[in-house]
């Protein structure tokens, strides 16, 4: 949701305010004579927006103004963005006060108490705007890290000061400052919609499909390197069980039998062995087990006690958070009180509130039960260390047993051979379930085989590359300006500007305008006479708008006009000397029709574009014209009127 | 809602009317010590929701130095279910102010704020290192912080929600 300007405010310190309301969707002219505070309509903006260093009024006027604010439209909606001024001499000040609602009213200075940051405003804006979670998209080889566009990078299309508007050189407003021209590169692509709004997340995808590929390959070549030698691998280890003793050396082998073979050798265990020489070693095996069984089973049954144990604790806790809540029904005051009376709507009740009475009751239940926890508690504690005492006991046996079995085991050569064998044994039972595991992997994964996986990973990836790819993007950007351009070429043709009749375009490598000639491309700054560049700067800033507002980008639908005429007099004297009253335009050498011309486009795009587009326009000049006219925001600051009020000044 | 006596047992005590009733008393207590103004009704509405549920509670700053609209940017995970939250603590609400106003603990000054006379008693033993004491503390920050966080719409709508 964009936004545009309802109302500026500025309170002093006695608590007076001064208001400038603005037209929505429509052209608002401010005129008057030099140094009024015209200029500074851009700044009070930008620090109310969330910038926090403080450019406004340097000078004579610090001090008398405490607090600025600013209202604005966001549909139906309307936000209020209030700042005082930075306290002495501090050039910076962060602290803000915000309000929203369906409206909003400037409150009284007493009522103005911080109550929010420059970066939660600016964070909140962002969100209203719709700007999502983007990013920059930087150039392989850049050094700086990609970062999210903001409120604050919108602010390059809203503002054209002065000395900015007519300048061959920039075009957006703070390019010159430093790293401003790249970031505004970087963040340009997006604004237009060049971008995808989900980038972020296509990118993060990209990266869990990725991993899971290299994962999937992985599982593919452990697979393919076990089952390789096919059958030869498959005779060698039905041969070597054969050896070990786990199937019987006469069971015929053939490539139908192999597979059913081979996983009867996985399941082979230690129980299943028919080894040499039982006796004393194999009893005292048997009691290992049988204790080792006790062992588990008793320890079991102490997790079960403490569970136990804790669940109760858990009650009593529960039980105890109620009895609190329930308690607290004796802080009242509970006398006069008639559970039947709506004390709000002075009626009776359909549902009464509960009485003392009644909580009192399931607090005296609660209590009882909490008690007969406390008395459970220490025949189960007594009950667990028995528990424990027998734990003990059998790991005593245990430990007595396994000692036997080790003596039994070397006094014994034939269990050594028994050990061996087992040993052998296990391996080959081992090799055998890796074998029958890997063919099951390649064949059979969950009904699909491990390749088809791969291959749709594989695509799936392809696709995202592709919509990341940066080409990709170079391309949108170029349709996406071609339709810029031919909008900037209309309009050239509007302000019957030099090149006229020959298309005209926005170039964001170098953020300048230029006019393709027959002969040569001419860039803005080539080109001669402050009118051109004037009209370069506003066809190019109208046209993104244009584009902005059909598109619902996230930029705010609205831009500030410093002095846009100044270049239509011979002088800038002549033109500084102008109050703002005086209509005829001709007697100080002006080009009026060109005046005209301009303020025509200005109406013609608003309107074009209503309710969604807002110009702010600060003048010196004014003009015989009903439109015109009716754009005024208020009388001419002249005699006494400007932004600040004289009363103030004197008082 | 039905019958107090006729609730589940848990949901019953729990969220019994003289516990809610006392946070919200805590919530006007903390507004009125800021601001000297009686709260507003829809704030109250805010309460139980926020102080109620752990993660929500446990995630709220220590000190009100720290400004509600600031945190809220900070903290967009609270928003999720809050709305849900606060329609289905609704009810429970409207029950404790009516509950709180029978006996006195609130009542409703003549600008249209709510305020907390004195009371009596103001303790309870059983209500050491429980979460029910917890949740007071919280709901006495919440008042104060809301003093000075702004208009109740402006309030409201920092947390997604319309009146």
């Amino acid at each position: 949701m964009s936004f545009q300007i309802k109302t500026i405010a500025l309170y002093n310190a006695a608590g007076d305010i001064r208001t400038l309301d603005f037209k929505i969707g429509g052209v608002n002219i401010i005129t008057g004579k030099s140094r009024t505070g015209k200029s500074s309509i851009i700044e009070i903006l930008d620090y109310c927006l969330g910038r926090s260093t403080f450019n406004v009024f340097e000078g004579v006027n610090r001090g008398i103004v405490t607090w600025y604010a600013v209202i604005l439209q966001i549909g139906d909606m309307q936000a209020l963005i209030a700042k005082p001024a930075p306290e002495g001499l501090a050039t910076s000040q962060s602290k803000v006060y915000w309000e929203t609602g369906s409206n909003v009213n400037l409150p009284e200075l007493k009522n103005l108490e911080p109550n929010s940051n420059d970066d939660a405003v600016v964070a909140n804006l962002s969100g209203l705007l719709g700007l999502g979670l983007n990013k920059t998209v930087i150039a392989e080889g850049r050094t700086t890290t990609p970062f999210e566009a903001t409120l604050k990078h919108t602010k390059f299309y809203l503002f054209q000061e002065q000395n900015l508007i007519a300048n061959k050189r920039q075009l957006f407003w703070r390019q010159a400052d430093p790293f401003m021209s790249q970031s505004i590169k970087d963040t340009l692509p997006y604004f237009l919609g060049a971008i995808q709004e989900d980038r972020l997340l296509l990118e993060h995808e990209l990266k869990e499909l990725s991993r899971s590929l290299r994962q999937l390959q992985q599982k593919q070549r452990e697979a393919l390197a076990v089952v390789s030698e096919k059958t030869q691998g498959a005779r060698t280890l039905i041969a070597e069980a054969q050896a070990a003793g786990i199937i019987d050396p006469d069971t015929e082998v053939n490539d139908e039998n192999m597979i059913e073979l081979l996983r009867g050798i996985a399941s082979w265990s230690p129980n299943q062995f028919t080894g040499p020489d039982r006796g004393r070693l194999e009893e005292e095996q048997k009691q290992m087990h049988s204790l080792r069984t006790q062992l588990r089973k008793k320890a079991q049954d102490i997790v079960e006690v403490e569970n136990f144990q804790r669940e109760s604790s858990n009650f009593s806790y529960e039980v105890k958070e109620q009895v609190a809540r329930l308690e607290v029904a004796n802080l009242f005051n509970h006398s006069n009180s008639n559970e039947q009376y709506c004390p709000i709507c002075e009626s009776s009740l359909e549902i009464p509130t509960p009485s003392l009475e009644q909580l009192n009751n399931s607090l005296i239940k609660l209590r009882a039960n909490l008690e007969s926890v406390r008395h459970e508690k220490p025949r189960v504690d007594e009950h667990l260390i028995r528990l424990r005492n027998d734990l003990e006991e059998i790991r005593r046996e245990y430990r007595a047993s396994e000692e036997r079995f080790i003596a039994l085991n070397k006094e014994q050569d034939t269990s050594q051979q028994f050990r061996d064998a087992q040993l052998i044994a296990a391996r080959v039972a081992g090799r055998a379930s890796l074998y029958i595991e890997s063919i099951n992997t390649l064949v059979t994964d969950q009904g699909k085989s491990l390749n088809d996986k791969i291959e749709a990973r594989k695509l799936k990836i392809n696709q995202i590359l592709k919509g990341l790819e940066l080409e990709e993007i170079e391309d949108v950007i170029t349709s996406i300006l071609s339709i810029v351009s031919s909008q900037m070429t209309k309009w050239a043709d509007h302000l019957n500007l030099e090149h006229k009749g020959f298309p005209y375009r926005l170039d964001i490598k170098k953020l300048t305008v230029v006019a393709d000639t027959p002969d040569r491309p001419i860039v803005m700054e080539r080109m001669g006479s402050g009118e051109n560049h004037l009209g370069c700067h506003l066809i190019a800033l109208l046209s993104l708008h244009k584009y902005f507002i059909s598109k619902k980008r996230p930029v705010p639908s609205f831009i500030v006009l410093d002095q846009p005429t100044q270049v239509y007099f011979p002088s800038s004297v002549t033109y500084k000397a102008l109050d703002g009253t005086n209509k005829d335009l001709g007697t100080q050498g002006a080009d009026e029709l060109a005046v005209r011309r301009m303020f025509e486009l200005l109406f013609d795009v608003c309107d074009d574009l209503f309710p969604n587009f807002q110009i702010i326009v600060t003048e010196h000049a004014n003009l015989d014209d009903e439109r015109f006219q009716e754009a005024l925001v208020e009388d001419p600051w002249t005699d006494g009127k400007a932004l600040i009020p004289e009363s103030w000044l004197t008082s | 809602m039905i019958q107090w006596k006729e609730r589940p047992v848990e949901v019953a005590n729990l969220l019994n009317p003289a516990f809610c009733a006392l946070l919200l008393r805590q919530a006007a207590l903390g507004y009125q010590k800021q601001i000297e103004q009686g709260i507003d009704l829809p704030l109250l509405f805010l309460v139980l929701p926020l102080v109620l549920h752990k993660t929500t509670r446990e995630s709220l700053p220590k000190t009100s130095v720290t400004r509600l609209h600031v945190w809220v940017q900070q903290h967009q995970e609270v928003r999720v279910g809050l709305t849900q939250r606060t329609n289905a603590l609704q009810p429970y609400t409207r029950e404790s102010i009516i509950y709180a106003m029978q006996r006195n603990a609130l009542s409703i000054t003549t600008e249209g704020g709510i305020i907390a006379p004195k009371m009596k008693k103001s303790n309870v033993d059983s209500l050491v290192d429980t979460e029910a004491s917890q949740c007071l503390d919280k709901a006495l920050f919440l008042g104060r912080w809301f003093a000075s966080a702004g208009s109740t719409v402006s309030v409201m709508s920092m947390f997604g929600l319309r009146i």
